[in-house]
């Protein structure tokens, strides 16, 4: 949690950028883009299409700086226009063709099996981490988003509730289902003894 | 703490959003349960196989970027379909539209009880001339049958 000088500062950089000082919005982006292009490269696995959607977003946060009232933390209103973005990105490719995961599962062979092994890094093979990427994508865009909020991100439910707009129930409730969700389809990887 | 109500909070144990007493509660049933022993440990291994955080390092390239397609934009945009010469004239509008409806003489209606009383002011604004008896409004008003 922030220290209340902190968001004073940050309010007043904001004033800065508003009242014309264009070049005080670097300072925003330095900040944050560590943070943005995180989220994005977990939402949308791709690194390079994770960099175009961070630059995006922080144009767009740029020209809706106006319309930034202050009632949340300047972190939390940015994470919602990256949430949205990037939920965006993933409706559109859910409407391109995809593999299914059965077909998916045996062309992986013996690496769909090692997923859980505690020993698997997925950055450490392509077919690995391509298979994450495409299990995760398996999943509904609002399912990836609340789990990667948590599990990523590591955002309390407080915050996940602050970023989505909805109550702390809703939180639990969509989080347990898309849990439940991730284990069932993780389960055609593994056999059922696994996960 | 009963079964189906820890199994209800699991995902809040493991996520640490429990707040002291429940956790304690939690972890007492957890280390008896098979079950619910089991839903922690299998998520707890597919969050580790599966989310991991990315590695984004801070540059100032992508900052140099952003910052040119901002120049590009210039000012942070306004409200659509506003002008900034003009704006002043919305409470100026409206300020003159309650100035004309508070100082607006308010309509008179005469009844038929109020031209039949004394009041000469009414009378006069009524008739607009001499006042008449309350004998004549009688006699008006009854058709000259008093």
């Amino acid at each position: 949690m922030k220290l209340a000088g902190v968001f004073i500062e940050e309010r007043e950089l904001i004033e800065k950028i508003l009242s014309g000082e264009t070049d005080a919005y670097a300072e925003i982006v330095r900040t944050y883009q560590t943070k943005v292009l995180g989220l994005c490269t977990s939402l949308l696995g791709d690194a390079t299409q994770a960099e175009d959607a961070a630059q995006e977003i922080f144009i767009k946060a740029y020209q809706s700086l106006r319309s930034f009232r202050g009632a949340s933390a300047f972190s939390t209103w940015l994470y919602r226009i990256t949430a949205n973005h990037c939920k965006d990105i993933l409706r559109k490719r859910l409407r391109e063709k995809s593999e299914s995961l059965d077909a998916l599962i045996e062309k992986a062979g013996d690496a769909a099996q090692k997923l859980w092994e505690p020993s698997f890094n997925p950055g450490m093979s392509a077919v690995g981490a391509d298979l994450v990427e495409r299990l995760l994508s398996s999943l509904s865009p609002d399912e990836r988003l609340i789990l990667t909020l948590r599990e990523v991100q590591g955002l309390s439910y407080q915050e996940i509730a602050w970023t989505l707009g909805c109550s702390l129930d809703a939180v639990k409730s969509r989080l347990r289902r898309a849990r439940e969700a991730l284990q069932e389809k993780g389960r055609h990887f593994s056999g059922p003894k696994s996960v | 703490m009963n079964h189906d109500t820890l199994k209800e909070r699991i995902f809040a144990l493991y996520d640490g959003e429990l707040d002291a007493n429940a956790r304690k509660e939690a972890e007492v049933h957890l280390a008896a349960c098979v079950e619910c022993r089991e839903i922690y440990a299998g998520w707890s291994k597919t969050s580790a196989a599966l989310f991991r955080a990315p590695k984004a390092e801070p540059s100032e390239f992508f900052v140099r970027q952003v910052m040119a397609r901002v120049h590009e934009l210039k000012k942070p945009q306004r409200p659509a379909g506003w002008k900034v010469s003009l704006r002043w004239l919305v409470p100026a509008v409206g300020m003159a539209a309650l100035f004309l409806m508070v100082m607006r003489p308010a309509p008179v209606y005469l009844s038929m009880d109020m031209m039949l009383t004394d009041s000469p002011d009414i009378h006069s604004f009524a008739f607009y001339g001499d006042a008449p008896t309350q004998d004549e409004t009688l006699e008006f008003v009854m058709g000259g049958s008093i």
